[in-house]
């Protein structure tokens, strides 16, 4: 051991302490950039042996993470991804039954229930019974909007989940790279911070789209678990594909590794997280049941109002016209209900005598009609019209609201994992500022040895070279 | 804990944001005064209020319905008193009529004025109302009384809805008021006592005294059933403002903001606001600038 190797010491010492602080100056610069991961530098004793003289040297960075934190954020992600996409698309469907605002659906309804009543007091003005043509047309009118809108909803509900399958498939191939990079990064050595950091910031993206979980298999590989099949393994992404079934509805289905897809790979079951699966609950569960509830609403309250105008009587003396064009199924009833075109600016064809040798003042059939508003109809619970329709707006806030509270719970949850997660791995400034004098502290010192033994050296060159 | 500087920074902006989003909610509300702008804000209380709102239009159906009706039978009513005015007048040219001092002249005279109100009697029995001919029953399209005062109408009335539930009759037909369904024969007596009275018959006119009573008699019924009715219509639009008022008011308990609620917890709202705001600028102001 002689003085040269105090030499050495300190020559690490200044290239270890310059290494902290060039660490340190990372984590400042990347204070605020999203999913940067703080860095820490790992220092160790120069291991030499017997002929170790204290030295120390840079082992590498470490970034300062929290699997088992990630993984709950992860989850939470997908959770919170699923119940916001839920809340916004429900909260354009809820509009389409708003009468809050103004004019809707149960105004129409009660507007035409008023001109039946209207009619039943003066059955021989023309302008009243027009008047019931009108609000006829108009209800109509109304509920076949709403079920046209729904039916374009689910449409454009289908495109919403094959951009955010084809973004899915654009995430697993960009996290799949990362990972290649990331192995032969370890592979050589090199430091993989920085692709880890940005392999993270895909995870995340991706586990907001659809439900994943991720863990390191034997060989030190990420293996990405997506919902009920593997969707990386080894540097190699599976994509997921959409299709329609036969029953209208959406199937998401994980292609085989080689692109090819399959039916068999059916995993819309197995989706119970992220934005994908808060599209496809919607299309498929919220509003099929919104349609459900329409037509049933539509089919029974039009069929009750046919079947007494039916029985009814124009002023022309005759009966058996039916009010509304209606199909003769439940299923799609809402879509296909219109005034009855032989009624169409016919007023005086309305059915509102129960006798046609009592024309024109005998008004008992719309007497009749305008009774209907509030006689229940066994078919909808035993609910009149206008309960039955406010059930729908009812059921419709309902999950509405539901889907709102849904997230508010699941964005605490996230905030507070995210909290935990910035706690572990975000960037502290007063702690750098900490390392920062640490490690200036102790490039001083090593900078103050260095000046000693190079003064002894001189020293004895001096002493020895006389 | 460890505390990272973006805690610091997200927790004040959810916070914030958390503030301003209620105060938004707050200020809608305030400006359109109705504490529910889409079903999900209370799915409860958006069905009951329309169910409310259903239910308001059907009040307000049965009460136009009771003012569209009334306005006809008050028609009604003032054409009988007419008509009963005029079976009066008859009454007493018949009296007059059955006088034996009269001569042929004086009763060709009282004929003349029977002529008369027998032109007065046929245009007050057809008078018209919302629905057509007030007294020809259902066929409103037809006058009651033809020139030779035949009935042409039938005895159906006009039956609607006045209150859930209760259909009543609104309407009182000729039929009953001046046929021989209901007693007599107004028009027929007023003829008989003018044939009479033409050809100088004292003993036929005072013959016509029984049925021209009746016939007053009957039409008098008659307007007294239209004026039952009206005070049917009347209680029942009584109940129904009743049930308006009641219906209006749950709609509004449900539906409308408290304005003195909404506004304090606005104002306490814009004082915490400030607070935050004032948290916000010291937590974000500190720290750094001291160590950098």
């Amino acid at each position: 051991m002689g003085l040269s190797d105090v030499l050495n010491a300190a020559r690490d010492a200044m290239a270890a302490q310059t290494f902290g602080i060039t660490v340190t100056g990372q984590n400042v610069s990347n204070v605020n950039t999203p999913g940067y991961v703080r860095r820490q530098a790992l220092l160790e004793t120069r291991d030499m042996g017997p002929n170790s003289f204290g030295g120390v040297q840079a082992a590498g960075i470490q970034r300062v993470a929290d699997r088992f934190v990630n993984q709950r954020h992860l989850a939470l992600t997908g959770q919170s991804g699923e119940a916001s996409t839920r809340d916004q698309l429900l909260g354009q469907a809820e509009a389409l039954f708003n009468d809050f605002g103004g004019t809707g659906l149960g105004t129409s309804l009660n507007a035409l229930f008023s001109s039946f009543s209207a009619v039943a007091a003066s059955p021989t003005d023309l302008t009243t019974r027009s008047a019931v043509l009108q609000n006829a047309q108009s209800f109509s009118e109304q509920v076949r909007t709403a079920s046209t809108q729904l039916q374009n909803f689910r449409t454009d509900l289908f495109s919403q989940a094959r951009e955010l399958t084809g973004q899915v498939n654009a995430k697993l191939d960009s996290v799949a790279e990362l990972s290649g990079r990331i192995n032969q990064a370890h592979a050589t050595g090199e430091e993989a911070a920085d692709l880890e950091d940005k392999r993270d910031a895909a995870l995340v993206e991706l586990g907001g789209m659809v439900e994943i979980h991720t863990y390191t298999d034997g060989n030190g590989q990420l293996v990405v678990q997506g919902p009920g099949v593997t969707l990386m393994q080894g540097e190699v992404a599976r994509h997921l594909s959409i299709d329609i079934g036969d029953d209208g509805k959406l199937k998401v289905l994980a292609n085989n590794v080689n692109g090819t897809s399959s039916s068999g790979n059916d995993i819309t079951a197995h989706l119970t997280a992220g934005q994908l699966s808060g599209v496809l609950t919607v299309r498929d569960h919220d509003v099929v049941d919104m349609q459900s509830d329409l037509d049933a609403f539509a089919f029974n309250v039009a069929g009750q109002i046919n079947s007494v105008h039916a029985a009814g009587f124009g002023l022309d003396g005759s009966g058996g016209r039916p009010l509304f064009a209606l199909g003769g199924t439940q299923a799609g009833a809402a879509a296909s209900l219109n005034l009855n075109a032989a009624l169409k600016d016919h007023p005086e064809l309305l059915g509102a005598s129960s006798s046609p040798g009592e024309l024109p003042g005998n008004a008992t059939q719309a007497t009749a009609l305008a009774k209907l508003g509030s006689t229940p109809i066994a078919a909808l619970g035993d609910l009149d019209p206008g309960q039955a329709y406010a059930r729908i707006v009812g059921s419709v806030g309902q999950r509405k609201a539901d889907a709102a509270a849904t997230l508010d719970t699941r964005q605490a949850m996230t905030a507070q994992v995210e909290a935990m997660r910035q706690s572990i791995s975000g960037v502290s400034l007063d702690e750098e500022m900490v390392s920062l004098s640490k490690f200036q502290r102790a490039f001083q010192a090593a900078s103050r040895v260095f000046t000693t033994a190079d003064q002894m050296l001189e020293e004895l060159l001096n002493t020895v070279g006389r | 804990m460890r505390i990272a500087d973006n805690m610091r920074f997200d927790t004040v902006q959810r916070s914030l944001s958390a503030l301003r989003s209620r105060q938004a909610t707050l200020t809608g509300q305030i400006s359109s005064g109705s504490r529910i702008g889409a079903p999900s804000d209370d799915p409860a209380a958006a069905s009951r209020l329309t169910r409310i709102a259903a239910q308001s239009a059907r009040t307000a159906d049965y009460r136009s319905t009771i003012s569209t009706v009334r306005s006809d039978l008050e028609l009604s009513e003032a054409g009988l008193a007419q008509a009963s005015d005029l079976m009066v007048r008859a009454k007493e040219l018949a009296l007059q009529g059955s006088n034996g001092s009269l001569t042929a002249d004086d009763r060709r005279m009282l004929a003349n004025e029977v002529e008369t109100i027998q032109k007065q009697f046929l245009s007050t029995a057809n008078t018209r109302g919302s629905r057509g001919f007030l007294f020809s029953g259902n066929l409103t399209n037809k006058a009651a009384l033809d020139d030779s005062g035949n009935y042409l109408g039938d005895s159906s009335e006009h039956e609607v809805e006045i209150s859930p539930g209760v259909t009543t009759s609104v309407s009182v037909t000729g039929a009953e008021a001046f046929t021989s369904a209901g007693g007599a024969d107004a028009y027929a007596t007023l003829s008989a006592l003018r044939t009479a009275l033409e050809s100088n018959d004292a003993e036929g006119a005072a013959h016509t005294l029984t049925d021209l009573e009746t016939s007053r008699a009957q039409i008098v019924r008659t307007q007294a059933k239209t004026g039952l009715i009206m005070n049917r219509l009347d209680s029942a639009d009584e109940a129904l403002s009743t049930t308006a008022l009641e219906l209006d008011r749950r709609r509004s308990t449900l539906g409308d903001v408290d304005p003195f609620s909404a506004l304090s917890e606005l104002n306490q709202l814009s004082t915490t606001l400030q607070q935050a705001i004032a948290v916000a600028r010291t937590t974000l102001g500190t720290g750094n600038n001291d160590t950098f």
